[in-house]
């Protein structure tokens, strides 16, 4: 019994360190992927639809607006009731300036959820938004008089 | 790395269209602000996933190698409380009041939802229905036994029924039909995969669940009562709660870890965990636990691990030609069946696997004596997906649904103008819940399967070597709450 528990022990200490170093690596890899994509500055948010079904190689449109300074605001382009490249995704630690903008070709309302602000745009003139990001989670962002998701708003602790 | 990233953005920006148009054709223009939608977690970090692996694999073994050499669980023992407390919370009164609280309940909820706003998050019979009852239940079933029995709507409601033919016809009915006892579980187990049906897969609308129409939810209520009404007149009010109806048996599930239980109409205390070990002997009891931990694993995946093979599926099915909501919906039927099936499927792996141990002992012999160890991983995996939607909607349950459940503007109690704090509770705090629920929930459900394998066979070391399978799969299982806890809005 005594044997047999050392050797279960030291399997399962073996697999415990194992899976422990594997997703610390993991995590560490995620991290500089993040960074990297970070760079790619709001520009992609922008991107045209017909690129997405083409360039596999693209980074996924990321408006790092928080590692960017405030300099740059990611603009979310709306076409015909739809973000143009897809939903974008709006990356913030608690505590910064949540700033973007939404450019749409049609009068709507914008509603980000959770923060619970909404925001009237015009055709044309963009809406920019500016509130301290104050609540931590993922927060849908959508047009108001369709209900569709245009962004994923990220509040990390 | 890259290129993986690429093509998720392209089917992202596909899978958001057909979303909105998903969206679009289930949700009125006006849908608000409020709730029930809208926020999700954020990801549990890799380091926190990592510690909680880490965690289980080491508890696992102290588990097995230290725990204790002596069936302690089995054959426990129940201690009336007093008769002055006994009577308060389990009397005929208390029994009228919970029973009265239970009809108006459901009346409520059938009315606001033919006549409220059919915004799911603007009426209070969506919340009401997902959030405070289906997961309410399961904490207070977890807490202070089988509460539900008494303010079960259906029985309080066919009670009343019943007696009043009874005064006319001035003789008890008994029940025409036998309930066939092979049936087991298995009726409530189908009424638990409709309910899971109705919330993960008709109510989906692309971001999240509870997309479900009041008007809907209305009519499956009143469906299920029906259906319900029809079985106890059939097989009796007590015997068809015993076994047949979903929720009685979802939430009495839960309720056999509780230190209460009620015998002979007279309340008692129990050891904590042992009101499990007799839970699992009725046929589909099972099927009951497994569909538990399915659903939530399910639930889980849909916004992570599998966001994209359920999206690219959803594409093929769009292609050949079906509409947005039909293809969203047969994917996610499909996925759902499969996940259930998977899980299913690891919990007999773990089976086969003891039965290299002992091969006199049949698979489902061992499958019938296992099954309940499996009730705190599905409440581990409850906890860990739905705390936050309860912190969160439970406040709005409290104050705009109450003082406005028809969604209409009106201000009963004067909280129609407050909304949700989602400050309350912050992202750190609810990781460490997620954690905690499943390290907790691994640790009781390796207790239950050591207890049962002391009991099955005497000699502790035959014991042990079985527990190897048993935990194996176990420690799937909370690995796994925790890998779809990181991998959520992957």
């Amino acid at each position: 019994m005594q044997s047999n528990g050392t050797r279960i022990l030291a399997l399962l200490v073996t697999l415990a360190v194992i899976v422990g170093l594997f997703f610390a690596f993991k995590g560490g890899d995620d991290d500089g992927d993040a960074t990297t994509v970070s760079t790619d500055t709001t520009a992609t948010t922008t991107t045209t639809a017909a690129d997405d079904g083409t360039a596999a190689d693209k980074p996924k449109p990321e408006a790092k607006a928080s590692r960017e300074g405030k300099a740059s605001v990611p603009v979310i382009a709306i076409v015909g009731g739809q973000p143009k490249a897809g939903v974008a995704e709006l990356d913030f630690d608690k505590g910064d300036e949540i700033r973007f903008a939404v450019d749409s070709d049609t009068a709507d309302e914008i509603h980000v959820h959770g923060y619970d602000v909404e925001k009237p745009v015009e055709a044309g003139s963009p809406a920019v938004f500016g509130f301290p990001a104050d609540l931590e989670g993922v927060f849908e962002v959508e047009l108001h008089g369709t209900a569709t998701q245009i962004a994923e708003l990220t509040v990390n602790p | 790395m890259i290129g993986r990233t690429g093509s998720r953005t392209a089917l992202a920006a596909g899978w958001a269209l057909h979303a909105a148009a998903v969206t679009a054709a289930l949700l009125p223009a006006s849908a608000s602000a409020h709730g029930l939608v809208g926020r999700s977690d954020l990801p549990l970090p890799d380091w926190l996933f990592a510690w909680g692996s880490s965690i289980i694999l080491i508890v696992s073994f102290v588990g097995l190698t230290l725990g204790w050499r002596t069936v302690r669980l089995e054959d426990y023992d129940w201690r009336a409380v007093g008769a002055g407390i006994s009577a308060a919370l389990t009397g005929r009164p208390a029994r009228v009041l919970a029973g009265t609280i239970g009809v108006l309940l459901l009346a409520l909820v059938v009315w606001t939802g033919i006549d409220g706003v059919d915004v799911p998050d603007r009426n209070f019979s969506v919340t009401f229905v997902f959030v405070t009852f289906w997961l309410g239940f399961v904490v207070l079933s977890v807490l202070f036994g089988d509460v539900f029995r008494a303010f079960n709507p259906w029985r309080a409601i066919a009670h009343v029924v019943a007696a009043g033919f009874s005064a006319l016809v001035g003789r008890r009915q008994t029940a025409p039909l036998r309930y066939p006892e092979r049936l087991g579980r298995w009726p409530a187990v189908a009424g638990l995969v409709g309910f899971i049906f109705l919330e993960l897969v008709w109510g989906q609308t692309g971001f999240a669940a509870a997309g479900l129409t009041p008007r809907t939810l209305a009519v499956a209520t009143v469906a299920y009562s029906l259906y319900t009404f029809a079985a106890m007149a059939l097989f009796g009010i007590e015997r068809w709660i015993d076994r047949g109806e979903a929720f009685s048996q979802y939430f009495g599930m839960f309720a056999s870890l509780a230190a209460f239980e009620v015998r002979d109409g007279r309340l008692g205390r129990r050891p904590l965990l042992a009101g499990a070990t007799t839970w699992a002997l009725p046929a589909g009891s099972l099927a009951l636990v497994l569909t538990a931990i399915g659903a939530t694993t399910f639930d889980g995946a849909q916004e992570g691990v599998l966001k994209e093979p359920i999206s690219s599926l959803f594409q093929s099915f769009s292609d050949a030609g079906l509409s947005p909501v039909t293809a969203l919906r047969l994917t996610n039927s499909l996925f759902l069946a499969g996940t259930l099936l998977a899980v299913a499927a690891i919990f007999w792996g773990g089976i086969y696997g003891m039965r290299i141990v002992d091969g006199r002992r049949s698979a489902s012999e061992l499958a019938r004596k296992f099954a309940h160890a499996f009730i705190p991983i599905a409440l581990a995996y409850l906890v860990a997906h739905y705390f936050s939607l309860v912190v969160y909607q439970e406040q709005a349950q409290f104050t705009y649904l109450l003082s406005d459940p028809f969604g209409d503007g009106s201000d009963l109690f004067g909280t129609a103008g407050s909304g949700i704090d989602y400050g309350l509770v912050g992202a750190t705090a609810i990781w460490y819940v997620q954690f905690g629920a499943i390290v907790v929930g691994h640790v009781i459900a390796l207790a239950l399967g050591h207890d049962r394998a002391l009991a099955l066979w005497k000699d502790s070391r035959t014991a042990a070597y079985s527990q190897i399978w048993m935990l194996v799969t176990m420690v799937f299982f909370s690995v796994l709450g925790l890998y779809l806890l990181s991998q959520a809005n992957g």
